[in-house]
């Protein structure tokens, strides 16, 4: 679940100007970085002083740092990278060119650039990014916490230790993760004008919106109420179903997709029992959401073929194409303001279990890892400390350029300069994928709606820490059976879950059968001694 | 595939009959060095590209380890095949790949003699050119702009055939959930798009055929199609060997992107269309595990051997001549 939100979700929230996460005002962190901002930007050597009198890195040497980021490079990085050079020149006696993996490419190019031995000091990680995997294969540099304490004082001085554990593989870490978790919770959004149509006038479920369907469908013939694509939306509304029985996962159990090898865990279930489909209440919350995208399906209210549909939900929804809109409360932003300019009003409905929770993201959500052939890893921790924690260095690799890329009004809220549009913005807040950074320096946008900042003002009190906060399962041992397991989802889970199956206790049969006879059974041992090992920490 | 000394065929042949048998090496290479020269770059690619790499097979029998690299990672024996052959499917994608490239080849070389024989029949020039260049044109374009064509085309609720559909009042049909529709449009779009590479290899070979052949023919008062039944397709078989043999080294993987991009996760045709690499793809892609996919990437190349060896001895069996080796 969370790879979709993640990986889907960043890449579109691209076309957004200024959106952030939860804005400050959030406790904790909050006197660490007035402390900070007040020691002052040109920060570096002032700032490291007195943290790391004694074992003081030596820069004389002027060194050249590589990392590789997801995504693409937009087209105003030459000048944001200018800027960023001169600093770190400045600060720490290095400059840092950065790469892209194309979204497309992930799967296939981030392993490769690990184990090809080229020139790589530090790399994106997530735990749902390979982090797990490719820790197990040896391609991270082991870190430790007088590394990060020596060469990256800042960040030291917010991170919260727990999140060092964490980011263990082994019992060794290898990610550096954000000190800012991301605060969100999925959201379904709907068409006011429908909703008029449908009567409905507040739902806070996914099961009461039949008739709105019903009322699309009616209305409008070129509207699909529910247009699910194939990689984010397609197992989602059965998951939003599936929540109204259960703590359905939002956290991962596994590198974010337990749904991919059948193991499930109710989030708010303080013993954390790991369960399969045939446990409850895994069972009777599936079949009830299988039933109901069944008849949705049959109904006509479901695309009939998401696995070939490329365009997201909420894509199509501003298109007035798709009826409904997922997606989480930070990428949704772009789609509301993108639903007002077009004079669509939008209601927004967050997605959460029955107990009115959503599960709390992980550190391990998004990260950097320094990849284990860097030349100068002590130097790119450095650049990462500064990068990631340095107010001035975190608003230039976020937002751009002042007064090119961002403008600040007078009242402390971001917006774009004059002349600039959202289009021709050469580097759009989020897009140069620098995600780890500290977010409690990111300031409110003016774009935000009145029902956004509602949604995001209620969210901390919606968040609740899930039984399995910071868990990553590893997978070594059961590889075989990992693999397998995911295939046999494929094929007969994601039927399922859109509805297009033509018995649904038959399928669930199928689906069980295939399952025990790809292993399952030995991955839940697996999965159950390490949540044990976890849970008696 | 691309460029196999012997496959320029006939006329290198002919210039220096059976000059390897007699005399050293050597003397050989000192009498035509500059064929030898031609030649060489092709060599070092070979070396470079397809024969050094071979080593890393061993990566299918280790547990690969960035430290440890392609030769110092852990040995695991088998471990790595494991999967492949528990997931049940070992058989099913097999037989998949195997039926699947058949029939591509198949259709693939009827259709490319037949656009072949017939461009070179027609006179008028510039409809030869342009039919040329139209067949042609889908070789350019990728899979992943198929695939939204072909969505565009015959997706359930919008897409062009059922609107067609619906303003005949037909019912409309669901194409990406019925299996044996892809039965057809996999083959019919492989041809779409190779027929215009395949039909410009095989007119290359019918314009080398000596024109007094025809000339002789038609003065004895043959018509057009006996010339076509008798001198074009019998003269072809050489040239029709060859490429069949050089399609069958890629018969056990060929085509990933079409399959991957046009049926992707759809479970529903799953059965009917999944192959070996969309397979290992679909279970790999979370672990990226180079020792499991090396694995099922040495089960495709044994496979490829055998049936490359069985293929050539049967062809020697026919003809000596005409076999690879």
């Amino acid at each position: 679940m969370m790879t979709r939100v993640k990986r889907k979700g960043l890449l579109v929230w691209s076309a957004a100007m200024l959106l952030t996460t939860v804005l400050a005002g959030c406790g904790g962190n909050n006197n660490n970085s007035t402390q900070n901002a007040a020691t002052d930007a040109p920060a570096g050597a002032a700032a490291h002083a007195p943290a790391a009198e004694s074992g003081k890195p030596d820069n004389s040497k002027e060194v050249k740092l590589s990392g590789f980021l997801l995504g693409e490079a937009p087209k105003g990085m030459p000048e944001v990278m200018e800027a960023l050079n001169e600093k770190l020149k400045k600060d720490i006696n290095a400059t840092l060119e950065i790469n892209y993996i194309g979204w497309g490419d992930v799967a296939s190019k981030y392993p490769l650039i690990l184990a090809s031995g080229q020139d790589v000091d530090f790399v994106f990680t997530a735990d749902w990014n390979f982090y797990v995997s490719e820790s197990n294969k040896g391609s991270f540099l082991e870190v430790n916490e007088d590394m990060i304490k020596t060469n990256m004082p800042k960040y030291h001085a917010n991170q919260d230790p727990a999140a060092y554990k964490a980011a263990e593989v082994n019992g060794k870490q290898y990610m550096i993760p954000t000190t800012t978790p991301d605060r969100k919770v999925n959201v379904i959004v709907l068409r006011k004008d429908i909703m008029d149509k449908a009567g409905l006038t507040n739902p806070t479920r996914i099961s009461e919106l039949t008739p709105y369907f019903e009322a699309v469908k009616q209305n409008y013939p070129d509207m699909i109420p529910l247009n699910l694509d194939s990689q984010y939306d397609l197992p989602t509304p059965f998951g939003a179903l599936a929540s109204e029985k259960f703590a359905y996962p939002g956290a991962p159990l596994d590198s974010g997709d337990p749904s991919s090898v059948g193991l499930f865990t109710d989030n708010e279930d303080p013993e954390g029992k790991i369960l399969s489909i045939t446990d409850e209440p895994v069972q009777s919350a599936f079949k009830y959401a299988a039933d109901t995208m069944k008849q949705w399906y049959d109904a006509g209210y479901v695309n009939k073929n998401p696995y070939s549909n490329k365009v997201r939900s909420k894509d199509n929804f501003i298109e007035g194409k798709a009826g409904v809109a997922f997606g989480n409360s930070i990428d949704i932003q772009a789609t509301l303001a993108a639903a007002a300019d077009k004079g669509i009003e939008t209601y927004v409905m967050p997605v959460l279990s029955p107990t009115g929770h959503a599960p709390t993201s992980s550190w391990l959500n998004n990260g950097v890892a320094i990849a284990a052939n860097s030349a100068n890893p002590e130097r790119a921790l450095q650049a990462l400390d500064l990068i990631m924690q340095d107010e001035a260095y975190v608003y230039l690799a976020y937002y751009g350029i002042e007064g090119k890329n961002y403008a600040v009004t007078a009242d402390g809220k971001l917006t774009l300069p004059e002349g600039i549009t959202p289009e021709t913005n050469t580097y759009p807040a989020d897009a140069a994928g620098f995600w780890f950074v500290n977010k409690d320096y990111f300031k409110p946008s003016v774009s935000w709606t009145d029902s956004y900042i509602e949604l995001n003002n209620k969210i901390k009190d919606l968040l609740a820490p899930a039984t399995y906060l910071g868990f990553s399962f590893n997978s070594e041992k059961v590889k075989s059976e990992i693999a397998n397991l995911k295939n046999v989802s494929s094929q007969y889970y994601l039927p399922i879950t859109i509805g297009s199956v033509k018995d649904v206790d038959a399928a669930f049969a199928t689906l069980n059968d295939k399952l025990k006879a790809a292993g399952i059974e030995k991955v839940r041992a697996e999965v159950e001694a390490q949540t044990k090992a976890f849970l008696g920490k | 595939m691309k460029t196999r000394p012997k496959s320029g065929a006939g006329t290198l042949a002919a210039q220096r009959p059976g000059s390897m048998l007699k005399g050293s090496w050597f003397k050989d290479i000192r009498s035509h060095w500059v064929l030898y020269l031609m030649f060489a770059p092709i060599a070092v690619y070979f070396i470079i590209f397809a024969y050094i790499p071979m080593a890393g097979i061993v990566m299918a029998f280790q547990s690969y380890t960035v430290k440890g690299g392609i030769f110092g990672s852990p040995w695991v024996g088998l471990d790595n095949f494991s999967y492949f052959f528990q997931s049940g499917k070992a058989w099913l994608v097999t037989r998949n790949t195997i039926i699947y490239n058949l029939a591509f080849l198949t259709c693939y070389t009827v259709f490319s003699i037949l656009a072949a024989v017939v461009i070179s029949e027609i006179r008028q020039k510039w409809f030869k050119k342009l039919s040329q260049t139209l067949m042609f044109l889908p070789y350019f374009i990728s899979w992943v702009t198929v695939s939204a064509f072909v969505y565009n085309f015959l997706n359930y609720e919008y897409g062009i055939v059922n609107r067609i559909f619906g303003s005949f009042q037909l019912e409309a049909i669901d194409i990406y959930s019925t299996t044996w529709y892809w039965y057809l449009i996999l083959p019919f779009l492989y041809v779409w798009k190779w027929v215009g590479y395949g039909s410009v290899l095989y007119l290359a070979a019918i314009v080398g055929i000596d024109q007094e052949i025809y000339e002789a023919a038609t003065i004895d008062g043959a018509t057009k199609f006996q010339k076509i039944t008798k001198i074009t397709l019998p003269l072809l078989k050489p040239t029709m060997i060859i490429l069949l043999l050089l399609g069958l080294g890629r018969i056990m993987r060929g085509e990933f992107d079409m399959f991957y991009q046009l049926i992707g996760n759809n479970g529903l045709l799953m059965d009917a269309t999944d192959i070996i690499d969309t397979l290992a793809f679909r279970s790999l892609m979370g672990t990226a595990d180079f020792g499991m996919a090396s694995s099922v990437g040495f089960y495709q190349s044994v496979l490829t051997l055998i049936i490359i060896l069985g293929a050539n001895w049967m062809v020697r069996r026919y003809d000596k001549d005409q076999a690879l080796f």
